[in-house]
């Protein structure tokens, strides 16, 4: 508290590779403990990441990646490199950087998770490929790490036939996204007739929580619940004319 | 034998308040404990629901401002180390942080609300523990960041492990603790009670010359009145460690922080404002709880008078089972963390 202090999580989350036996304990103790206290997770961000996403296309005009760079706060960039050796100029030496990248995505894979990124066409997830481009960089100025990725689609997507949407949140609302900077949302590699827009997170009203309070963890949302919690996030909306 | 039906209706009675405060006060913290140990363990849809109702909107916003007052603690570590006159915005934020932090869902008040009730301390003493809890608690993280991280220089990912098993064992503790307030305050009485119904005539209930009723009472210590102005150390060692052992995340990375700009005595100092801050919130809490309990008790006509005296003794035993609930839900919450760790 959460509660107590909430901070730790996420940590451990980025800094463990997860074990399958979180998936058996999800039914056990957590979740009867869960059950008495119905929906009890609040927005109570402890991590702050601004970040950056540019859609990449091939040479006939279709989406084939998502690159994202996300940019951690000082507070957990600085717990990130306690303890890491320094070189003469005070950096982390890129081999510890690339180390600490490869764990928080292995840790980011966990299907709940899911790289913190979903990509829809016409109600659709689209399927992502391993990542790739995977790159922890430390900004010496501002005292901030990053960490740069792509997300390859497993097919190409045709924004003509359908927009693309990338939504980009946290589910568990530790983390809070921030793509207030001008260059938040690129295409830099888009056909003339595309356009990506960037929508901000909706507040969720009363009666969809109530709606979705009433589905169990195990049931399926109809589709429109499904468009309902997907503009609680951070939207970028591909359009191709 | 009425006294047996006196007994186990007693005995369902604090039972069911327990149960019932149990769900209530501390649903929400335990489901905090457990997501923050397995942060996948909870579905997707669930966790879609930020709030429902008054009290998960009153978490939210207590949420929000925490989250405000933390954002700005980097900035007011800086400015600090670039003008000793800007210390107070550093120590007016992590006091705010504390009092805000507190008051979200979190055990150390719920733990603290409830053994004051059990052990039914008096107001001071109530205050007292609060406060010297939640400095134990910042001085822990003050010692465990100053030794780990500054001295052996380990890593996040080594501290993220030594702070779980520093948790381990204040959950440890919280069910030792509890084991002995369920002795003393309902099985002992219980016990007394049932042994004096076999061995003496039903006028037992004479009421004692010397004020130390040890068959109707539940206290078998000196009456509050007696120890007020004293707080027993080795009584309450373990109710301080319970809640302090288990260092607070927030003041761990404010330290690393003030660690990474070699300014160590801003964070620690910034640690022992939250602590302080902690401290109020837990200290109101505790008092709230104590003097709730007085008010039900002197309902029934203070502890001079039978009703008064069962109110007194049944709210006793009640606390004294929440404090070992909370401490088996806290405790299992941890193991299945550090097992999924090793």
């Amino acid at each position: 508290m959460k509660t107590g202090c909430f901070f730790t999580d996420w940590i451990k989350r980025l800094c463990r590779a997860q074990s399958s036996r979180r998936r058996t304990l999800r039914h056990g103790f957590a979740g009867l403990v869960l059950s008495l206290s119905a929906a009890v997770s609040q927005a109570h961000p402890h991590m702050w990441i601004d970040a950056k996403v540019d859609l990449q296309f091939d040479a006939q005009g279709q989406l084939v990646a998502v690159a994202q760079e996300w940019t951690f706060d000082e507070m957990f960039s600085s717990y990130a490199k306690q303890g890491l050796p320094e070189t003469e100029d005070r950096m982390p030496p890129q081999a510890e950087l690339d180390k600490i990248a490869a764990d928080w995505m292995s840790a980011l894979a966990d299907p709940m998770s899911h790289y913190f990124t979903t990509l829809t066409q016409a109600g659709d997830t689209l399927s992502v490929a391993q990542p790739r481009g995977i790159k922890a960089t430390w900004d010496p100025e501002r005292e901030r790490l990053s960490l740069r990725f792509e997300l390859p689609l497993l097919a190409p997507a045709d924004a003509k036939q359908a927009p693309v949407t990338v939504s980009v949140a946290d589910p568990t609302y530790f983390v809070a996204y921030d793509f207030a900077a001008p260059d938040a949302v690129t295409a830099q590699t888009a056909p003339a007739t595309c356009e990506a827009t960037y929508k901000r997170p909706e507040r969720l009203d009363g009666a969809v929580a109530a709606r979705l309070a009433a589905i169990p963890p195990s049931g399926s949302l109809p589709p429109d619940l499904l468009r309902a919690t997907q503009s609680l996030k951070h939207r970028v909306e591909l359009s191709c004319g | 034998m009425l006294n047996r039906a006196d007994i186990l209706g007693r005995l369902a009675i604090c039972l069911a308040i327990t149960i019932l405060f149990g769900a209530l006060l501390f649903g929400a913290s335990a489901a905090a404990q457990v997501q923050s140990a397995h942060p996948f363990a909870v579905p997707q849809q669930t966790l879609n629901t930020p709030s429902l109702g008054w009290f998960d909107q009153w978490t939210g916003q207590i949420a929000i401002w925490q989250s405000q007052f933390y954002k700005q603690l980097t900035t007011a570590v800086r400015a600090w180390k670039a003008d000793g006159f800007q210390a107070w915005w550093l120590l007016a934020l992590s006091f705010a942080y504390g009092v805000f932090h507190a008051l979200g869902p979190g055990h150390g008040k719920a733990i603290l609300s409830a053994y004051v009730v059990a052990n039914r301390e008096t107001l001071r003493n109530g205050a007292i523990l609060a406060f010297v809890s939640s400095l134990v608690q910042a001085l822990v993280a003050i010692v465990l960041v100053a030794v780990a991280a500054g001295l052996m220089n380990v890593t996040g990912a080594v501290l993220n492990e030594m702070t779980a098993w520093l948790e381990l064992s204040a959950y440890g503790l919280l069910v030792m603790l509890g084991v002995w307030l369920v002795y003393k305050h309902l099985l002992k009485p219980i016990a007394n009670r049932f042994m004096s119904s076999l061995v003496s005539a039903p006028s037992h209930h004479h009421h004692d010359h010397h004020g130390h009723d040890s068959h109707c009472g539940h206290t078998h210590f000196p009456a509050p009145e007696q120890v007020a102005g004293q707080l027993s150390l080795r009584k309450a060692w373990g109710a301080i460690l319970a809640i302090g052992l288990r260092p607070c995340s927030g003041a761990i990375l404010v330290l690393v922080f003030a660690l990474s700009q070699q300014f160590f005595w801003a964070g620690a100092a910034a640690a022992l404002a939250m602590g302080f801050g902690t401290g109020l919130t837990v200290a109101a809490l505790a008092l709230t709880s104590l003097t709730v309990s007085r008010a039900m008790e002197s309902a029934g006509g203070g502890r001079q008078r039978p009703w008064g005296r069962w109110i007194g003794g049944t709210l006793q035993a009640s606390a004294a089972l929440l404090v070992l609930l909370f401490g088996l839900l806290l405790f299992s919450a941890a193991w299945q963390y550090s097992v999924s760790l090793a």
